[in-house]
């Protein structure tokens, strides 16, 4: 019985109007939002390809000149495209993308805007991330709102029920239908885009590329049948199909409004935390506090003379600035990841806002991929200013004395550009992809769960006349 | 009298839709929607206001104090864009643009320069939240076809159309009078939607309109009533063509889906994907080396000039031309002056020369920007949206307008300093009195307190810790004891915001394609209900 439900409901949808005309958009914007991302990564790619090679040329240059300049010279680290963008970009060009770092700190990270047209307002890309939640889930709703309801009206329901069929299978095979119904819309799709990313060259097939749309595609039946779930809620919340519809578009578009708005409110009056101005006043408070305290001479300078013995106070008393700043400075830092990680949490009511949460982790991009990116160089900071140390301790001229942002008392012996280390980024590893989104693929299972749990019991009161 | 009848008969009509309307949960629904949405989207527009507000303050002491400049050479003035309360309503691409310029004389402006982000937090930026206008949009357009995509579809399914048009009275009467009641049946809602605004902002008395801005207001809310008729009539034109309401309800949604999400979208990513237009850091690089340039021509000119006899002297930088200078030899003043002759109007040429890139970088920019527009304006809804950003002076050409105002002052400012002589004179980059000039010899007696009487003693020593002998300060190089000038006479720049009728002859054309889609589309609905089969 349960099989026969499924097949006959799947007949219905795809023969619906609604379905194929959702199924044609779909399939136009997979397309075009493809074809627009080939060019756009290809831009992308060469734009960053272009500002490395200058960043390494200026890097040889420094190298030429003394080690000390380099490893004093204040580095940016700017990420490169990555090429699961046509999954999900997680709005990476509106995080920070960039990490100013060098031998002694991690100074700074920023939003590096240079590739971005400012006059643009501000848009979603049109990956596969996109296509799901905002068409799909309209499309998935639309089909799911009248499930009960509309049989109610069609006075079919208490027909099918009259039949030996429990309520439970039958609004299973429902649920289950609308999943699959879903599912079947959005695979031509992604198809299609798949073909078209091949086509154009772009794409580099291996187990990482595998992994990532495997996962999406999980991540995207999970979304599915959730959002089916949620509209087979509305469905049976009423006996009239219009009121279930209107109980879903408002839910729909609480779902996609409310939530970012609800985030940012959160933050703001919530989860407040110390403005840029208040930490820059802190900071020069300090600084202030340590150059009256410092002793005198501490800002003498000759720079022919590494040994000149004032250099010693002047490295003490930069390295005391540093410090002092670091400190007042990473605090803010973490309040800054403490206060963005609670405003995301508040829109985890919005399963829109959990698949987006689910991509990100799986794509290894945004907010996950930056806060790997920041530990990891400080990691690779500490192993420079080793390797630099190392260097400096070897040469007689130098009196070691480290200064973290001038080149006046250590080593300025030249170094060869191959023998210099370089940060590269390591992608996140498939175990670290799943274990970030773990919780929000179990969000989306207990959502589907709980809304369906609610909806068996509401049918089971339901009057089908 | 028939005219009289029909009238009444219109309002009838009206008012029988209107009773019914407002007994449906529709009613209900588009003002729960309203108060859950509204209020959360204006106090986040107010905070992001604020914080721009906050953050002008600051730069504006900040260019004042870098305003009171001692020299000529030092004075580049800074000019700061005061944030509009406007964009509370309209946020348009204000948030993304800094609202200082600095002026140099050896750059021309490309873009603003200053905070960007309008979160502290940058991280909270993943979060798109949504103005006053496209809250509005989202409401008003949804409650448009949920309470049109029925009209005659639904009248048609319960048996009622057949039995209104059994009587004596004409199908455009019947239309006219369900379009008039469905209007006023929606208006509460927009007027809704406008009051919470203005409810809100009460809690906010720090935050005032002025009248021209309470005008643009005013009209804001005459183009929503239009944007609200539009989409009332696109839902009576589906639902004029079709026989189902099922069929209306899902041509209209979809519809809505299209018009309001994806071709926005679709419209910037395309642009942005097709259109090429390079990165600043590129632009940068081609920038840097036309510098370098310049600074190997100054380099050259200088190995011309003639050597000077003492070259010690107080020294404060600036950015953007040469160092003030106290305390240096006559001859050292006097080469500086000769070098200034060459060098500035050199560097007012090499910003022309870097303008041609900037310019063309700006151009693709502006292409991109404009063909996102374009493209964008499939959808009535966009149309509307760029509409009231022109009146909340939040688009893309208001900021256009204030560079090009820039720019002109630059050259106005430019200009000045040309025709007053400022780069020959002696006062573009000391305030020392050249009467008060000394030769490197009368330096050093000076210096050394009569000890040493010449250059040539002082370096017959061979010392290097010359400084061992100075007994005295360097004479007249005590620059703390200069004052601000007196920049009175030199041009300031007057900002001229387009003002409301410039305004809205700007948006005329979009307010001109709105309401001749609205006709058109009444007229076809109108020519559709007349064939309608009503049974």
């Amino acid at each position: 019985m349960l099989k026969t439900i499924i097949l006959t409901d799947i007949k219905q949808n795809i023969q619906s109007l609604k379905l194929q005309i959702t199924f044609v958009i779909m399939l136009v914007v997979f397309t075009v939002g493809s074809i627009a991302y080939v060019f756009q990564y290809r831009n992308a790619l060469e734009d960053y390809r272009k500002y490395s090679s200058k960043m390494q040329d200026e890097l040889k240059m420094k190298a030429d000149i003394n080690i000390t300049k380099l490893a004093v010279e204040k580095k940016d680290y700017l990420f490169s495209p990555l090429l699961n963008g046509f999954i999900d970009d997680a709005k990476s060009q509106f995080i920070p993308n960039n990490i100013k770092y060098n031998a002694y700190n991690v100074y700074e990270y920023s939003i590096n805007r240079k590739t971005s047209n400012p006059y643009l307002f501000l848009s979603n890309e049109l990956n596969w991330g996109f296509i799901l939640s905002i068409l799909t889930s309209f499309a998935v709703l639309l089909l799911s709102y009248n499930a009960i309801s509309g049989e109610r009206e069609l006075q079919t329901l208490k027909l099918i029920l009259s039949n030996s069929v429990s309520r439970g299978v039958f609004l299973f095979g429902k649920y289950l239908s609308i999943v699959i119904s879903g599912v079947l819309m959005v695979l031509p799709g992604l198809l299609v885009s798949l073909i078209i990313l091949l086509l154009s060259g772009i794409l580099k097939v291996n187990t990482l590329l595998a992994f990532q749309i495997t996962g999406f595609m999980v991540a995207a039946t999970l979304f599915i049948s959730a959002i089916s779930a949620l509209g087979l809620f509305c469905s049976v919340a009423s006996r009239s199909a219009t009121v279930s519809l209107l109980i879903s578009l408002s839910l729909w578009s609480v779902f996609l409004i409310f939530s970012p708005n609800l985030a940012v409110f959160a933050a703001d009056q919530l989860f407040k935390i110390k403005n840029s101005e208040t930490v820059q006043s802190e900071v020069n408070m300090a600084s202030d506090a340590i150059n009256k305290a410092a002793p005198e001479g501490s800002w003498s300078m000759n720079g022919n003379d590494p040994f000149f013995e004032r250099h010693e106070l002047r490295a003490k008393n930069v390295t005391d600035l540093m410090n002092s700043e670091k400190q007042i400075k990473d605090e803010w830092y973490n309040n800054q990841f403490g206060q963005y990680e609670k405003a995301s949490r508040v829109t985890y009511i919005s399963p829109i806002s959990l698949l987006g949460m689910v991509s990100e982790s799986l794509m290894g991009s945004g907010y996950p991929r930056f806060r790997k990116n920041w530990s990891d160089l400080h990691t690779f900071q500490n192993q420079f200013l080793t390797w630099f140390k190392a260097l400096d301790a070897k040469d007689p001229k130098s009196p070691h004395w480290y200064n973290p942002y001038e080149d006046v008392s250590t080593s300025r012996q030249k170094i060869k550009f191959e023998e210099i280390p370089i940060y590269t980024e390591r992608m996140m590893t498939i175990p670290q992809r799943l274990t970030t989104a773990l919780p929000g693929i179990m969000l989306l299972v207990v959502y589907s769960f709980l809304l369906f749990g609610i909806t068996v019991v509401m049918f089971n009161r339901y009057d089908v006349r | 009298m028939k005219k009289y009848k029909n009238q009444v008969m219109i309002l009838r009509i009206a008012s029988k839709e209107l009773f019914h309307n407002i007994s449906t949960p529709r009613f209900i629904t588009g003002f729960v929607l309203c108060l859950l949405l509204i209020p959360f989207s204006i106090v986040i527009s107010i905070n992001e206001y604020r914080s721009k507000v906050s953050v002008y303050q600051t730069e504006q002491k900040r260019a004042d104090e870098e305003n009171l400049a001692k020299v000529y050479s030092a004075y580049r003035p800074v000019i700061v864009k005061n944030p509009t309360p406007l964009s509370i309503f309209a946020r348009g691409v204000s948030y993304n643009l800094g609202n200082r310029v600095k002026i140099l004389f050896s750059d021309i402006p490309m873009m603003s320069e200053g905070k960007a982000e309008s979160r502290d937090n940058p991280f909270l930026n993943r979060f798109f939240t949504f103005d006053f206008v496209s809250m509005l949009i989202i409401i008003i357009s949804l409650m448009a076809f949920l309470f049109t995509y029925d009209i005659c579809t639904g009248e048609r399914e319960t048996g009622t159309l057949k039995m209104m048009l059994a009587n004596p009275v004409s199908r455009a009467l019947v239309l006219s009078g369900k379009m008039l009641g469905t209007f006023f049946t929606l208006i509460p809602m927009l007027l809704f939607s406008f009051g919470l605004c203005i409810l809100v902002l009460l809690f906010y008395p720090d935050i005032h309109f002025t009248s021209s801005e309470w005008v643009r207001i005013v009209i804001i809310f005459l183009l929503s009533m239009v944007f609200l008729v539009l989409f009332m009539v696109i839902g009576l034109f589906v639902s004029s063509r079709v026989r189902h309401s099922g069929t209306s309800i899902v041509i209209c949604l979809v519809l809505w889906i299209m018009f309001l999400f994806i071709v926005p979208n679709l419209a910037n990513y395309s642009a942005k994907s097709f259109v090429k237009t390079g990165s600043v850091e590129n632009l940068n690089f081609d920038i840097l080396e036309i510098e370098k340039e310049f600074n190997t021509k100054v380099g050259e000119y200088d190995k011309k000039l003639p050597q000077t006899d003492w070259g010690m002297a107080n020294t404060r930088f600036n950015t953007d031309g040469p160092s003030a200078i106290a305390g240096a030899s006559k001859s050292s003043f006097e080469k500086e002056r000769l070098m200034n002759i060459f060098s500035e109007p050199l560097r007012v040429d090499y910003a022309d020369r870097k303008w041609s890139f900037r310019k063309a970088y700006i151009t693709k920019i502006e292409r991109q920007q404009k063909i996102a527009r374009y493209l964008s304006f499939l959808s009535p809804s966009e149309i509307f949206k760029e509409s009231v950003n022109g009146l909340c002076a939040t688009n893309a050409e208001s900021h256009y307008n204030f560079l090009d105002q820039i720019r002109n002052y630059r050259e106005e400012l430019i200009r000045y300093y040309e025709v007053e002589k400022l780069f020959n004179s002696y006062l573009y980059f000391t305030q020392q009195d050249p009467k008060s000039f000394m030769t490197g010899d009368e330096i050093v007696n000076t210096l050394t307190n009569g000890e040493i009487k010449t250059v040539a003693d002082l370096y017959a020593k061979n010392d290097p810790w010359i400084f061992n002998y100075f007994k005295k300060p360097i004479p007249n190089g005590d620059m703390d004891v200069w004052k601000p000038m007196d920049l009175s006479k030199l041009p300031k720049f007057d900002y001229r915001p387009a003002n409301v009728l410039d305004d809205i002859r700007h948006s005329l054309l979009h307010i001109g394609v709105l309401i001749t889609l609205l006709l058109v589309l009444f007229y076809f609905s109108y020519r559709s209900f007349i064939r309608y089969d009503v049974r």
